[in-house]
């Protein structure tokens, strides 16, 4: 009797709810991925076709060290980026969650959404316009007299971080905001009851109960910034390649699909890896809570 | 007794609305002060004042003579219970109570034996490592509660406390926090709506209305002496009758209540003040069943129209006079009064003093 009242609550079998985010994640990643393995382990032709005999040589080409230096150089303007998103973020999320009246604080969140009203690579053009030579500040800054020649501001690391931050910064904003917003706000009234400078209260009650916000944040940045490849392809110089472009240039200019898809492989591995990585930490955080 | 908390011409806005006006006291070391007052009378407000989550618009507070109006909270040896407990949730009873003694700078075994101390006077030995959430809502209580005392600050501010709690719970707590205040000797200003409560914990209250003062007293002044209809209200006080005359006659007044009962009131009460209302507890009224001579001062006579039974107390509704409905609360245990039912003839008899005249 209990288990068939149950059941008519439930809304049916739950397999069945989650199938079409099933059938979706199958055809557009799983498949797609292990074309990517088998790809990358097979040998380019010359005319770059794809030999499907086993080998692992794109592997030990991805080691080399030329390209050692572009993961580099990937890693650290991604963990550059997530820094700053998370530095800018955090006073935004929490001046938005403080916000009392429910209309200001959607308008503002609006406003945190609204660059998505415009494709990333239009928004990215606008960038150029803004840092080049010619450029909306080099013309300021000399017009103003502050400097005398233009400054270099395009088509360098600089240029590459501007366009990233910019872009990833309302993806840590929001899961910030999320969690903020849900923070009991006398908490922060306790801390500095018993004691706790604005300073001190920051660090011990605000960024430990957000830390679940900053974890999601950082992922959200970190991950579509390490394989990022509009960015880079239309601000960074030539010697700024990240790994995203080495991929791209892979599969459209050299044509050579085994090594772009070791690669690529490569960079889902790592990402994975650290996901992993990630959810132990939190989960150990949220164990030791329980304790 | 010396002042260790003074309020001076406190005046309180948000935004255009008069929250607190002319708030002018002084709280004694080593007493339990209550605010009191319904919701939006500013009592939490004023708490909030002397914790520093407010500045005040006009006026200064003090505290053990320096004057800490514009202070930032965590400069003032003040500390708070708040109504949520606000607790923290990421730490343990330990370290949420041992979080304000790291900002002081003791060391760490300072700290322990302290911690140790106010979770012995709480009886909460063992549940050092126990987060907020695996808390029943009087061990969150407890521990809100002495997270603040373990500071020793000049005065606990505790804000509505109880008001989370059960019945019964809530009344454990009451005599716990009574308790612990005598034990302690620290100042308390505690904020309550439940009267109740705040005459059963207090040496002095505070009763608020609307932002202002209005009456300040021990808790038998407050509750027999009320200086205004809104206290006498408040007090639980349901016998309430305006005045449509008055006489000074020797040591009596002579008043007319609106549906014409003549009633006295003994001077000696009621110096000089504007006088609109008399008022009587229903619980101070007698019935009886045959004129009682001349044992009380005053005597009515009236018909029962309603009953209702509290278990200890039986509560009447008697009408007398001109459609005037008075309550009296009749002890069950008290052997001397009889039983009465409905459309019974009753006296309704009283001394004197148990009467109040107030504005």
């Amino acid at each position: 009797m209990i288990q068939k009242q149950q059941r008519s609550y439930s809304h049916g079998n739950p397999i069945l709810w989650i199938m079409p985010a099933f059938v979706w994640l199958v055809f557009s990643i799983g498949l797609p991925l292990l074309i990517i393995l088998v790809f990358s382990l097979s040998r380019r032709q010359t005319y770059g076709g794809i030999d499907l005999r086993f080998s692992l040589s794109n592997y030990l080409r991805s080691l080399e060290l030329l390209y050692g230096l572009i993961y580099f150089r990937s890693l650290g303007l991604a963990a550059a980026t997530t820094l700053l998103c998370l530095i800018l973020a955090f006073p935004v999320a929490y001046f938005i969650a403080l916000q009392r009246s429910a209309f200001i604080k959607n308008f503002l969140l609006f406003l945190v959404t609204l660059p998505f009203w415009t494709s990333f690579l239009i928004r990215t053009y606008a960038w150029i316009i803004i840092l080049r030579t010619e450029g909306l500040i080099n013309n300021r800054l000399v017009e103003w007299g502050i400097i005398s020649t233009p400054l270099n501001l395009l088509y360098n690391n600089f240029a590459i971080l501007v366009g990233l931050v910019y872009g990833e910064l309302p993806f840590m904003i929001l899961p910030l905001y999320t969690v903020l917003e849900k923070m009991e706000k006398s908490l922060l009234e306790a801390s500095a009851d018993l004691g706790c400078s604005p300073w001190k209260t920051f660090f011990r009650v605000l960024v430990p109960l957000s830390r679940s916000g900053i974890w999601a944040g950082v992922i959200l940045v970190f991950i579509p910034s390490l394989g990022a490849f509009i960015a880079p392809d239309l601000l960074g110089g030539a010697k700024s390649m990240m790994v995203g472009n080495l991929i791209q240039s892979q599969f459209a200019v050299v044509r050579d699909q085994p090594f772009g898809s070791a690669v690529a492989f490569l960079l889902t591995v790592v990402v994975l890896a650290l996901l992993v990585i990630s959810y132990r930490t939190t989960k150990r955080s949220a164990e030791l809570r329980i304790l | 007794m010396s002042a260790v908390l003074e309020f001076r011409g406190l005046r309180k806005l948000f935004g255009k609305q008069v929250v607190l006006e002319d708030i002018n006291l002084s709280v004694c070391a080593g007493e339990f002060l209550t605010f009191l007052g319904p919701s939006g009378s500013g009592k939490t407000t004023l708490l909030r004042l002397v914790g520093g989550f407010e500045p005040p618009d006009e006026g200064h507070i003090f505290l053990q003579g320096e004057e800490i109006s514009h202070l930032p909270p965590h400069k003032r040896r003040v500390n708070t219970v708040f109504q949520n407990y606000a607790l923290f949730p990421h730490l343990n009873v330990f370290q949420n109570i041992a979080f304000g003694l790291q900002n002081v700078g003791l060391d760490k075994t300072e700290i322990e034996s302290r911690v140790k101390s106010v979770l012995e006077m709480v009886q909460l030995i063992g549940y050092e490592l126990r987060f907020p959430g695996q808390l029943s809502g009087g061990q969150q209580q407890r521990v809100a509660l002495v997270r603040a005392l373990v500071m020793q600050p000049a005065v606990l501010l505790l804000d509505e406390p109880l008001g989370a709690l059960d019945q019964k719970l809530r009344k454990q707590m009451q005599s716990e926090l009574k308790a612990l205040q005598r034990k302690v000797g620290l100042t308390f200003v505690f904020v309550t709506h439940d009267q109740e409560e705040a005459l059963s914990l207090s040496d002095r209250i505070v009763v608020l209305n609307q932002g202002r003062l209005e009456q300040v007293g021990s808790p038998q002044e407050i509750y027999d002496r009320p200086k205004s209809r809104f206290v006498a209200d408040f007090m639980g006080m349901q016998n309430i009758f305006p005045l449509a005359s008055l006489q000074e006659n020797g040591e009596i007044y002579r008043c007319w209540t609106q549906g014409g009962q003549e009633i006295h009131v003994p001077k000696a009460n009621h110096p000089t003040s504007e006088v609109h209302f008399f008022g009587i507890h229903p619980a101070k009224i007698r019935l009886k069943r045959t004129p009682p001579g001349n044992h009380f001062d005053n005597i009515l006579k009236g018909i029962i129209r309603q009953g209702l039974y509290l278990g200890s107390t039986h509560t009447w509704a008697v009408e007398a006079g001109n459609c005037e409905t008075w309550m009296v609360a009749q002890s069950l245990y008290d052997s001397s009064d009889e039983g009465f039912s409905l459309q019974d003839e009753v006296y309704l008899c009283w001394d004197g003093n148990n009467g109040v005249l107030f504005s």
